[in-house]
Formats: structure tokens, sequence, C-alpha cells
């Protein structure tokens, strides 16, 4: 396959016109990628289809692509979360499967090379186009609804933010059938991604796509803070907003300070392997060791940058289902923040075995361990906010439960990985790819199902059906247990991480076990998939009238499911952090005002759209190095940006007899509610 | 919108609308919340910086480590010329006060003096600019280009880094002129103008940073 | 547990953790004997003081994380089935939101246990040091210890034996009792240098060398592996680590020295194709400065690392003192020592992950 990408152009013109992209570059002859290509091509023909069949580009065009709304870009974020999750599953099971069949001596279906593109696209896939965008839009959906605003402090950046993410997916789902993706691992460690060792264009997809979402990320971060900062209601002091807009707030502060990190190690690398430099190559003074540094600088913030947010769903979920107010606010806060703080300090975990002296190794090793201070507290604090509950257990409670045992043991190997004698051994084992999905996938995957299942009918107005909700979380929690403790097993026997094959009999027990984990949790992820489905087509038997199914503490359960555009017709005023629970306990809740003010809302633009879609061509001709193109899409870029200062019509105010009609709308049907 | 029988349906239809409302049907406009929007953009703008601050800091970093890596090529020593940096710093710190002086124009509401000082800036930011690709063009001639070793990769990357934000400001100017002439001080270019100007010192800042630990304790 | 281990984590001065330990551990290998039937988890079966010392590690660390671990998950279970909102007889106290009592206590817990594990962690991280020689076997002491010298390729691993001026390709052998001391580098990419059963794994990496230090108590052929992934071939770049009698060994360096070819740059270079090695390959002669030349990226001809920064140092005295160009002729570095020449090569890389050098 890679004798593929070496295919040039003889001819001077069409190496200018092309590039490094030749007819080769498709991979004709190989029948897995060709019928993936052609599934996802059909795939979005389809939806186009479909579209143009019931006449709903308007309606697709100005309520979603071009919306501002904080609430459809955050849906759009979890949809494409949705579709990256079947993407990188698909290679999971690949894998699993092909360790399965080749650890006997087999050959297995991959040849090493393909096996290669699969894991590092699983890893990338599942991290920055799933794992990501799920945790970045719940924070976008959630947060301005809790803490009372109306949109976040910068829509049009936000929109912007959205389309640069879906184009990083873009480009990575681009390289599956032209050309090749990067076969270096997720996090492409030079100088096996310089361009010495990677000379075909994976490793430029990897590049471009994550330098492009990248960006879209980091604007979202500096918009989220923003927000928090200066978009709360009145009264809501910062000790008074919900844990959940906490965790977002530390999450995007880790964004704002790590991604710049990223930005420059991928920079660097790009200029390693485009203009000739040395940062990270083995000739002319390069540093790969500073590579791994400053990756690993960004790489740890980024893990609590993904299960932060998805603490703050578990302490809204536990504090909700227990009917009670979540134990030791303070502490969950203060928790929250060392959390963020101690994440900059314990980079080096990752590579104890460089070669670092003692004192180093162990400081970093004891810094790690203190993390868990927090966590456990953390823990604990969940664990007394059930103490002396009403504890009903629905689809989000389910997953809470199942987080926090499952957390804690992934807690547990984390923790005995952190020692630098035990890391000696364990480091880059398949023990330390138990350890760490046992924490992705139940602290963060968890996390997103149990906000899915909380805040669904708050985004769409009906709940998700509970019969196909709980067939999925068990599939999820047991096929966990079955596909990676084998794993656990197989690291202490020695086996190391990402070999295409192997030979050994025993092993092939426990991978087989393992691939058969796999399976189950596909089970669950077609669960989960047909409990939207179904829940779509009984929308009507599952749907929620007064906005608060679950009788919620915060704001996001005051307005209506879904909420009107602007969200609060009268600003909520705040006393406490879980005002609307007191509101309730008051009767305070559910009171028409007299009157309306005007409020202020910002108008669509495509031209976040725009720049999104722009940024595939521009990210694609610098991958094949067509430069023609790539300049014109740089600066079509920078021309719509800057088009798009001198539109001075962005906001308007929506007129209290508008607004009334549709509250009244909202309080009539509240009223047939109660008297129902 | 059809009116359907059912009064329930119709309360649903209304908010159905209020869920999927397109703003830009919405004609009417209004004064702003200036205020308002004038400390979002300013903390968004800091939070921005802030991380560019990190960005830089991570290529200082990156320099630090790979300054002594000149694998037998040439070292800080034999490239800088201090006495053309100094002219270069000069410009840039000079366009720094020129700015300041376009503020305080805005201050006074004189339109003529904020575009006045602004093109002095941008020519100052200019000539800095002109100034570090003579001196890039002159070191690759040399054969000191960024591919000769990883300590010129470090420099050229810090100082391009720099020299793309310099560049990125120029253009911003170029659009804010464009701005100021078509509308003048309204309370948006005011905005924009502080932001600018936010940038502008800050990359001022930065370049101090490139002074100092580049090219004076690289040509010590 | 056995005492013939010189590296161990938890010295005499914290007995505590010595008798915890030792629960800790017999309570454990119950539980993996049970679950696991048999020897085949090659970590938890160590046949050398390194790895020992990392396996009690292991269940010394685990051992601590399921005091709270364990609680944990029982309160879960106990807590959800108690307080669901069928049963109206558990308390019900919507308000309870906050105890200083409680809360001291779930700081202090996980507190208490951080320290603990932390004076372990740093104990034991100096004394697994992989810089730190491992002594011989009491009754062995006065046999030296052997030198190895590995380069990482792309994909096999080549093994010198400076002492007796041989080579050989994912084939090693080691005289039990004896401590062996490597040094590694890297042909290519990162590689991590792992034989499971004898315990601590390192980088190897171009341009920089790293050491490790490990000892095999018992006769067998332990599996050596590449623990960081490295490219096309990765899964291919597995070694025999064979540990023997100080017999057998003499006999294997004699099969060595008897096989025929010599490691020269011109063999080094065929040898350093992107390839794996299907059969180990023997060298019965080896030059003696290769592993320096492979540290600085000469290996296979051109100019050398540390050359050029001297040339560079020289010239930045005298401009006109040396010319630099590459040497026609290989030249005799064996003057110089590896420290000497790696101090000079690498000075700003190993600031960066080893402050104190």
């Amino acid at each position: 396959m890679s004798s593929r990408v070496d295919q040039l152009h003889e001819d001077p013109l069409l190496r200018a016109i092309f590039g490094k992209l030749h007819i080769e570059s498709i991979p004709w002859h190989d029948p897995i990628i060709m019928g993936a290509g052609a599934g996802m091509v059909i795939a979005a023909v389809a939806v186009l289809g479909l579209t143009t069949y019931f006449k709903q580009w308007k309606y697709v065009w100005s309520n979603w692509l071009t919306s501002v709304d904080h609430k459809k870009i955050g849906v759009m974020y979890i949809i494409l979360a949705l579709i990256m999750l079947l993407r990188g599953f698909a290679d999971a099971l690949m894998m699993r499967a092909q360790q399965a069949m080749a650890s006997a001596g087999g050959e297995g279906f991959l040849p090493p090379d393909h096996f290669d593109q699969i894991f590092t696209a699983h890893g990338v896939i599942m991290i920055f186009f799933v794992a990501m965008p799920f945790v970045v839009g719940l924070m976008n959906v959630v947060m301005p609804l809790q803490i009372g605003a109306r949109d976040v402090a910068f829509p049009y950046l936000n929109s912007l933010s959205f389309w640069l993410t879906a184009s990083g997916a873009i480009l990575i789902n681009v390289s599956l059938v032209i050309g090749e993706f990067a076969h270096t691992g997720w996090l492409a460690y030079a100088p096996l991604s310089g361009i010495e060792f990677s000379p075909g264009v994976g490793v430029d997809y990897y590049l471009w796509a994550l330098q492009i979402a990248g960006l879209g990320t980091l604007l979202s971060g500096v918009n989220l803070i923003t927000t928090i900062f200066k978009m709360r209601a009145p009264g809501m002091t910062l000790m008074r907003m919900p844990i959940f807009t906490w965790t977002t707030l530390a999450a995007n502060m880790l964004i704002v300070a790590a991604f710049p990190i990223l930005t420059v190690c991928l920079a660097m690398l790009s200029l390693d392997r485009y203009l000739g430099m040395h940062f990270f190559t083995n000739e002319a003074g390069g540093n790969a060791m500073l590579y791994v540094n400053l990756i690993w600088a960004w790489g740890h913030p980024e893990v609590y940058i993904l299960v932060l947010p998805a603490f703050g769903v578990f302490s809204e979920v536990v504090a909700t289902y227990s009917r009670k107010r979540l134990f030791g606010y303070d502490g969950m806060v203060y928790a929250t923040m060392c959390i963020a703080l101690l994440s900059f300090i314990v980079w080096l975990h990752h590579f104890f075995t460089m070669g670092a002296g003692a004192n180093v190794n162990a400081f970093f090793g004891i810094t790690t361990m203190i993390i868990s201070i927090p966590t456990g507290v953390k823990v604990f604090n969940w664990l007394f906010t059930m103490y002396r509950g009403r504890i009903k257990l629905d689809l989000p409670m389910m997953w809470t439960l199942g987080f926090i045992i499952t957390f804690v043991i992934g807690g547990a190997t984390g923790v005995l990985m952190a020692v630098p004698g035990a890391d000696f051994v364990l480091h880059n084992s398949v023990f330390l790819i138990a350890h760490f999905h046992n924490v992705i996938i139940g602290g963060v995957l968890f996390g997103c199902f149990a906000a899915l299942n909380y805040w669904f009918p708050k985004a769409f107005g009906f709940k998700l059906h509970v019969g196909l909700g709980k067939v999925s979380f068990w599939c999820w929690l047991i096929g966990f247990y079955v596909a990676f403790m084998p794993l656990y097993a197989l690291g202490l026997m020695g086996m190391t991480r990402r070999l295409s094959h192997m030979n050994d009999p025993v092993w092939q027990v426990y991978l087989i076990v393992a691939a058969f984990g796999a399976l189950l949790i596909l089970a669950g992820i077609l669960a989960n998939i047909a409990q939207i489905v179904w829940s779509v087509v009984k929308r009507d038997e599952l749907r929620d009238e007064t906005g608060d199914p679950w009788d919620g503490r915060t704001l996001e359960w005051a307005t209506s499911s879904p909420p009107p555009f602007y969200n609060f017709a009268v600003t909520p005023a705040i006393g406490n952090h879980d005002s609307f629970w007191d509101a309730k306990q008051l009767g305070q809740a559910y009171v028409q005002p007299e009157k309306y003010e005007p409020i202020h809302m910002p108008r669509n633009t495509a031209t976040g759209l725009l720049i999104g879609l722009v940024s595939v061509p521009f990210g694609f001709a610098l991958v094949w190095h067509i430069w023609w193109l790539a300049l014109l899409g740089f600066v079509a870029m920078i021309v719509i940006a800057a088009v798009h200062t001198f539109n001075e019509d962005r906001d308007y105010y929506v007129q209290p007899d508008e607004i009334k009609a549709i509250e009244d709308a909202r309080f009539a049907l509240l009223k047939t509610q109660k008297e129902a | 919108m059809s009116h359907p029988a059912n009064p329930i349906e119709a309360i649903k239809d209304e908010l159905k609308s209020a869920y999927d409302h397109n703003p830009n049907d919405a004609h009417d406009t209004h004064d702003h919340h200036h205020q308002d929007e004038e400390t979002k953009v300013t903390l968004g703008f800091w939070i921005y910086l802030m991380s560019d601050c990190i960005l830089f800091a991570t290529i200082f970093a990156t320099y630090g480590v790979l300054k002594d890596a000149t694998a037998g090529g040439p070292n800080g020593r034999e490239l800088f010329d201090l006495s053309f940096v100094a002219i270069e710093t000069a410009l840039l710190l000079l366009s720094s006060l020129t700015f300041g002086l376009s503020m305080i124009s805005m201050q006074a509401n004189k339109l003529k003096g904020v575009m006045g000082w602004l093109a002095v800036t941008g020519l100052l930011g200019l000539g800095f600019m002109g100034m570090e690709l003579y001196e890039f063009n002159h070191l690759i001639h040399e054969g000191a280009g960024p591919d000769r070793s990883a300590f010129l990769s470090a420099f050229f990357t810090l100082v391009g880094t720099h020299g793309i934000h310099v560049t990125s400001g120029l253009v911003w100017m170029a659009i804010m002129f464009v701005h100021l002439s078509r509308r003048g001080l309204t309370s948006a270019n005011r905005i924009r103008m502080m932001e600018l100007s936010l940038f502008w010192h800050f990359l001022d800042i930065i370049w101090i940073g490139v002074f100092s630990i580049v090219y004076l304790m690289g040509a010590a | 547990m056995k005492s013939s281990s010189v590296i161990d984590p938890v010295p005499e001065t914290f007995p505590a953790f010595r008798r915890f330990r030792t629960f800790a551990t017999a309570a454990l290998l119950t539980v993996a004997a049970l679950s696991l039937s048999g020897c085949q988890m090659a970590l938890l079966d160590p046949k050398g003081p390194v790895g020992l010392a990392e396996r009690d590690l292991i269940f010394l660390a685990l051992g601590l994380m399921l005091i709270p671990v364990v609680p944990v998950i029982v309160m879960t279970i106990a807590f959800a089935w108690r307080y669901r909102a069928s049963n109206t007889k558990a308390t019900y106290d919507p308000n309870f939101e906050h105890s200083n009592r409680i809360e001291a206590v779930v700081w202090a817990i996980p507190t208490l246990i951080i320290i603990a594990l932390g004076t372990v962690t740093w104990i034991s991280t100096h004394q697994l040091d992989p810089h730190k020689k491992v002594e011989a076997v009491a009754e062995r002491s006065h046999i030296p210890p052997v030198e190895v010298e590995v380069v990482a390729m792309d994909w096999k691993w080549l093994f010198i034996y400076p002492e007796y001026g041989i080579a050989t390709v994912n084939e090693m052998a080691m005289p039990v009792g004896t401590p062996v001391h490597f040094k590694l580098t890297s042909s290519s990419v990162m590689n991590s240098f792992f034989i499971p059963q004898l315990g601590s794994q390192i980088y190897a990496m171009t341009g920089m060398q790293t050491n490790l230090s490990l000892r095999a108590d018992h006769e067998g052929e332990y599996d050596g592996i590449s623990a960081n992934y490295s490219g096309k071939g990765f899964a291919n770049m597995k070694f025999k680590a064979k540990a023997m009698s100080d017999e057998d060994f003499a006999a294997w360096v004699a099969r060595a020295k008897t096989s025929g070819t010599a490691l020269d740059t011109a063999t080094y270079k065929t040898l350093n194709q992107k390839d794996i090695a299907p059969q180990p390959l023997f060298y019965a002669s080896v030059e003696p400065t290769m592993f320096t030349k492979v540290l600085n990226g000469c290996a296979d001809g051109g100019l050398c690392k540390d050359d050029a920064y001297n040339m560079a140092l020289l010239k930045n005295m005298d401009p006109n003192a040396v010319a630099c160009v590459a040497p026609e002729t290989d030249k005799s570095k064996s003057s110089k020592t590896d420290n000497k020449t790696i101090a000079l090569n690498t000075p700003a890389q190993n600031t960066l992950v080893t402050p104190e050098g």
C-alpha cells in the first residue's frame, strides 16, 4: 500500500496541478477500503438525496447549517461524535479480529501496513472526533442554559468552531479512500512520523486534520470561558454555578492552556516534513525526546479536558436521581480545580522508561498519585449524595453507577502505573491499553451516555426509550469487562501494544474473549442507535411537555423542552446552586411574568460554515502538495472572515409580543399538564 | 402558519416555531448592548492572547532546548548582527508608541488622528517585517537556512512565528483602515481598535523576549 | 519472597510496609493463582531480582489501592440498594449536603494512602533506577559483569559484546547470576528494549545512550521484545535472551567467534536495511568503536556528530583552524571514552528530561 503514495507525476505541469495526487493514490484493489469508502459515499448521497426529496434544504440551511444557536450547534457536535463513533468502532472491531486471528502464528486478514493505520485511526478518531465533539457538544447545549444565558458570548465563533471540527473529521475520512492514514500510533511519535520514516501522506492527513479541528477547539474554549465569566444570570456567583458548569469552565481553561502546545508541536513536525527542518529528526541536532515531551504536555491535560465534564455530568445526575442536594459542593469545586491544575505537572509519567533520573521519575510519579486525592474526594461525594437519598434508577443513574464501579478500578490500575518501578514493566503493554480504556470508556463515554439520556428530552422535547437504553447499558458494561479484563491479564503476560501478529496459543484464548467483548459493545452501540431511532418514531408517546421530566434542580429544567431560541423569556435570578429546585419547593417556579422586555439575539451567518468548508480543500491541498489550491483556500478563508467583519447587521431584538405569544403557549401547555 | 382546530396542537405549533426559529426573518434593529459587548470581546480577546502566550512559551522552550544543537553549523554569535536587530527592535517599539498615540486620538474622537497614527504604525510594522525578511534572506543565502540545524530551525520558527503575527496585525490594520474610513469611530470600530491595540502591544512584549533571549543572549 | 533480591523497594526501615506487602503479596498471589492457574504471567513469574522487585511493587501498590477501591464498590452497590426509591423505610434527608466529619474523612483517606504510596514510590524509584547497576549474587561477586551494547534497528536487535569482540542479532546470552550492563541506542526510530521476565524496559533512541542493568537468576530462554511501536516490522522485532551456566556461555561465545563474518562498516550497512531478521545472526568480530559510531550516526560512514560538534567548537575559537568535512577514512576513536562523547554530543538533550544529569 505504501508504494501507491510514492507514485509521482513525471510531467511538471501535472505535478503543479495535482501535486502528489495520482489516480493510483486510491487503493482500488483493497476490498475493505473500497467497501468502506463506497458505504460512506452512499450514506452521504442518501442524506443529501432525502433532504432534497423532502424539500428540506431551506429548513436545514437556516435552522442548522448556518445556525448560531448554541443548542443546535451542540446537537450537531454530538451527531458528529456519534457518526465518528461508528467509524472508530469499526476500526476497533478490525483490530480485535486481527489480533484474535493472528495470535497463534497466523497472519490474519490485515497486513501490518493496514493494521498500523487502523490502530492509529482508531485512537485519533476516538479522542479527537468522538470524545471531544461529544463533550464540547454537551457543554454547548447545556452550559448556557444552566447559567441562564441566551447564547454563548460569541455565537458566530461558535459556529466556526463546530465547522472547523467537522472539517477535520471530513479530512480524516477522506484519507481512508484517497491515499493513506498515518501508521505511527495516535500521537505520531517522532522520528517515526518524520519524513524519513513516514514518507507517505498519512502523517500529513493526521497533521492537518488535527490542526484544523484543534483550532476549532481552541476558539470554542475562548468562547465558553467568556460565556461563563460574563453571561451568568444575576445572583449566580461562581460558587452558585452548577457543577457541570464548573467542570466546563475547568475543561475549557485546560483547552486554552494546552491546545497551543499541540499546535506548536504539530506545526514543528510539519516544518520538519515540509521544509526539511530539524526539530525532531535524527540528523542535524534534532531531538525526538522534545516531541514526546511536548505532545504529552498537551496530551495529559487533554485527558482531563475529556473527563472533567463527564464528572460534571455525574454530579448533576447523581443529585437529581437521588433527589438530594449534591454532597460537598465546595469540595467538588476545589477538587475540580485541583485536578485541572495538577494535570499540567504529570506529563512525564507517560514515558518513565525514557531514562530520566530517579528524582525526576519519582517526582512525576508522586504528582500523578496526588491527582487521585481530589478524584477520590469526588467519588466519595457522589456516594454521600446517594446516602439518605431516594434513588430513582433511571438510565442516567444506571450509567453513573456503572461509571463509579468501573472508574475506581481504572483509577487503581492508573495509580499502579504511576509508580515508576511498576511502570517499567507495564509501560506500553496491553495492561496500559486496558487501563486507559477503563477510564475513558468507564469515565468519559459512560458520562456521555448518561448525559445523552439525561439531557435528550431537554434538547428535543421527548425522552429516550428506556428498554432499549437498558439493553445498550448492559451490553456496554458487560462488553467492556469482557473486552478489557483479558487485556489486563495479557499485559501481565508480557504482551505489548500494537502487535499485528504474534505466536502464542495461550494469548489467543484471551484475545478471542476480548474480541467477543468487542462484539458485545457493538450490540450496545446498535441498541443505542435503535433507542434513538425508536424514540424518534414513538416521540409522541415519549413526549415531555413540562420541560422538567426528571424533577431537575438546575436552571436548564426551568424552561420548555426544547427551549425557545431565546432560552429564557425573562432572565432568572439565582439564590443557590440548586436554584430551580428551590424555586419549585417555594412555589416560585412556573410564574408567568406580567410583561416581557425585548430580547437581544444574534442573527444566523454562513461565515462559519463557509470557512469550515473551504478548510477541507485547503487541508487536502497541503496534504498532497497542491500549492495553488492551498494558497487559494488560505486566501479564501481570510477574505471570508474579513468580509464578515463588514456585516454590521448581526443582531436584532425579539419583540415582547412575539415572546408573549410563545410564552402564553408554553404556560397554556403547562396548565393542561397540571390538569391532566 | 396553519391553524389546526385543536387548541393544544396550535400551542405546540407555536412552541415548535419557537424552537425552529430563523432569526434572519426578523428585521427590526435597535441600539446594541455595547457595554456588554465590549467587556465580552475584551475578556475573550485577553483569553486568546493568553493562549497565544502559551504558544510562544512553547516555542521559546523549544528554542532553549535546541539552541546549542548547531550540528557543526553556525551559532548565534556568528550569525547575529546586533546593530541591525537593534534598529528592527526600535521600529517595533516605536510602532507601539504610535499606536498609543492613535488610541489617544480615539479618546479625543479625532478620526484623522486615529487613522494617521494607525498609518504610521502600519508603516513602522512594514519596516520591521522588511528588515526581518531581509535578515532571513541573508541567512539563507549564507547557508544558514532553517534546514541547516536544529538551532536554526528553532530560530527561524520562533522569529518567524512572531513575524507571522506581525503580518496578521498589518492585515488587520489594513482592514481596520477600511472600517474607519467607511464608518468612522463607531462603537464597533472602537472595540476593534481596542483589541488591535492589545494585540500590537502583546507582539511588542513578545519581541522584547525574542530580542533578549535569542539575539542578546545568542550574540553574547 | 526471595531474599536474594538485591533491589528492594521497601528497605528494613519500613517494617510496616514490609509486613503489609507480605500480606498483600500472599493474598494477591492466591487470587492470581486461582484465577489464572499457572505461571503464564511473565511479569508475575520473574527470573531476576529487578523483575522480582517490580512484581512485589505491583502487588504492594495494588494492595494499597484496594483499601479504598473495595469499600467504594461495596458502598456504591449498598447505597444504591438501600436508598432505592421504593424503599420508603430508609431515611430520606434531601438537604443533607455537608458534614465536616465526612469531608475530613474523604480528604484524609486518599491523602494518607497517597502519602504511603508516595513514600514507596520515592524509595523504589531510586532503587530501581535503570542507571543503577545491579550487583552479582553474593557467591559470584568476584566475576565481573557482562557489558552488552544494544542497537535497535529496523526491525531487529543488534547485540555487541565488546569484551568478547562478538556481535549477534536477535539473540543474546548471559551467564546466570552475573549482572548484565546494557548500553542502548537506536539506528532508526524509538524502540523499547524489554525482557519481560527479567524486569525493567528502557527506550533505545537515536543519538542517545540509555542504560539498563539486569540479572537472570535462573537458566532459561526468555522472550525479548520491543515494547515501543516502530513501524511495519515491529511485530517481528523479537529476540531470545538466554540465561545459561558459565560453561554454556563460554561455548556460546566460542560459537559466535567461529561463525565467520565480521561486523564492519560494510556489513553494518547491509544489516541496517529496513527489514526483519527471521533467524539470529552471529558476527565473529566487531569494530571496537561500532557502538560509539552508531551513537554518532556514522556507523555506515559519513561525518560523526561528535566530530562535527568538536569542529564547530574549534571553529569558534579560530575560524581557520579546521575544515569541517567528512573523513575519508574511518577515524579511530578508541582514545575517547563513551561518556565524554555523549557529553559533547548531546548537552541540550540531556537537560530536558534529566535536570540532575
